[in-house]
């Protein structure tokens, strides 16, 4: 019968681990800070690219829709 | 070329956050010398001049608070206190001192000197025993995360030593673009959304197909659809899933807590353990990105300069830095039935035939086997040494390979 691999238990966390309440630190405010960057040179360029009534439109709706969610389910008419 | 290597086809990369190799896996050296861990001589001077030695009192959460300096003037501190500052070499005595300096407290201060005994860390110390830990393994830049993350992504940081590192008209193409264009596959797999990655966030918006999240990469060592190169990241923040669930942040940054880093190392290493095909496939290395400010007794050796330089400014230290000189020692295993147990990897401490690794190795070593073809790339991953000979022509029979529960 062939030999069994040696098991080597996980240790188990306990419950107090978890907290989200934790000060942010450097490393995930760097990540905040990128990702703001990164987002809003999309919207920038988004911006600088519109050249149409339909396109501005477009763009609008996207970005009410962000702030005001409920909008989409009415009509302007 | 071994068998080892010949049966190669996937190389992993477990990424983890902020711990030296001292205090992670120095205590290994009493059971075996060849380890160039904690001799029991270590000791740094505190604000006092008093001897604080290097004790195994390293509690896995609630003690690295506030989160130890790793910036480039702090890290100088760490490695030059007492001597005139490089070129010389690191005394490695101001890791107390670089304490004390953020939060003021003497006998806090002291904390910085613990070290993990073994026993407390079961899946990192039986994977360094098991397979081959790396006495010279050193962080790429004696500095913070994200420029470290860089070595491993570009083989470069592009001449940053801070965080903020923007990837935008690089010269060199990471190495997971530079793996597609070949016709090869790589991916990184970030833990979920509320994680997301670190520190490419250019590459997440130009190149979203480069990347998954971890269940994908659970799936994949299932499903045999591993790509050949692989990049994990861990969960980098404590949150609570779409159902409420509780996410406990698994990358080991003080002050999450260190058993969930250490069942997340247990879980990638079981998914690739677990599936017979993939096992005998695949390379796996784990390490840490840098040492977190945390102790490490062996100074950091030179390096060829890396062609960038960072402005006196930038470093915070008054002087230039010519990226000549390497980071803090870290963690460092590579993981295969084809590595010989318990082999060490000597390092900085043979002077005939020591090896030093560093984060650009990771690049250098996927680029060698998988014969991507020559692209431009940094001066460092070019002199950076590489790890595939430590496959073997003897495959270890399953009974020799641990497996977690």
């Amino acid at each position: 019968m062939a030999k069994a691999p040696k098991v080597i238990r996980i240790p188990k966390m306990p419950a107090a681990a978890f907290n989200k309440n934790r000060p942010v630190s450097e490393l995930l405010w760097n990540q905040v800070e990128h990702l703001a960057a990164v987002v809003k040179k999309d919207i920038d360029d988004e911006r600088r690219s519109i050249r149409t009534e339909g396109q501005a439109s477009l763009f609008i709706k996207k970005y009410t829709a962000l702030l005001h969610p409920r909008g989409s389910k009415r009509s302007g008419k | 070329m071994s068998k080892g290597q010949d049966n190669l086809r996937h190389i992993v990369v477990l990424m983890m956050e902020n711990r030296s190799f001292d205090h992670m896996l120095g205590s290994l050296m009493q059971k075996d010398p060849r380890i160039n861990g904690i001799s029991g001589d270590e000791f740094n001077l505190d604000n006092t001049g008093q001897k604080i030695p290097a004790q195994p009192l390293a509690a896995y959460q609630g003690q690295l608070d506030p989160d130890p300096d790793h910036h480039f003037p702090g890290v100088n501190i760490q490695l030059f206190d007492g001597t005139a500052g490089p070129p010389a070499t690191p005394s490695m005595g101001g890791f107390v001192k670089s304490y004390f300096e953020q939060r003021r407290d003497k006998d806090h201060s002291h904390k910085i000197m613990y070290y993990f005994p073994p026993e407390k860390l079961p899946i990192l110390t039986t994977l360094a025993t098991n397979y081959a830990l790396f006495n010279g393994w050193f962080a790429s830049i004696p500095g913070p995360t994200i420029c470290n993350r860089a070595f491993a992504h570009y083989g470069t940081s592009f001449g940053e030593v801070g965080m903020s590192l923007f990837y935008m008209n690089t010269p060199y193409l990471s190495i997971y673009e530079r793996m597609v264009n070949a016709g090869h596959t790589a991916k990184l797999y970030y833990y979920d959304q509320n994680s997301s990655s670190q520190e490419v966030v250019n590459l997440l918006k130009n190149q979203p197909k480069l990347f998954g999240v971890f269940g994908d990469f659970l799936t994949d060592c299932k499903k045999n659809r591993l790509p050949e190169y692989s990049f994990i990241e861990p969960n980098y923040n404590d949150h609570e899933d779409d159902d409420g669930s509780e996410i406990l942040a698994t990358d080991q940054h003080p002050d999450h807590h260190m058993l969930a880093g250490e069942a997340y190392i247990a879980t990638v290493y079981n998914a690739i353990r677990k599936n017979a095909s993939l096992w005998k496939s695949t390379l796996l290395l784990v390490t840490y990105d840098e040492h977190g400010g945390i102790y490490d007794h062996v100074p950091p050796p030179a390096c060829i300069p890396d062609g960038f330089v960072a402005s006196a400014e930038a470093t915070g230290t008054g002087t230039p830095f010519k990226f000549d000189r390497l980071g803090i020692r870290v963690p460092a295993i590579a993981i295969s039935p084809w590595i010989p147990k318990a082999t060490v990897v000597a390092g900085p401490e043979q002077k005939q035939n020591g090896r030093v690794f560093e984060h650009a190795s990771i690049p250098a070593t996927v680029m060698k086997a998988f014969n991507v073809a020559e692209t431009p790339r940094s001066p460092r991953e070019k002199a950076a040494d590489t790890f595939l000979d430590l496959l073997t022509d003897t495959l270890r029979p399953d009974s020799d390979c641990p497996i977690f529960k």
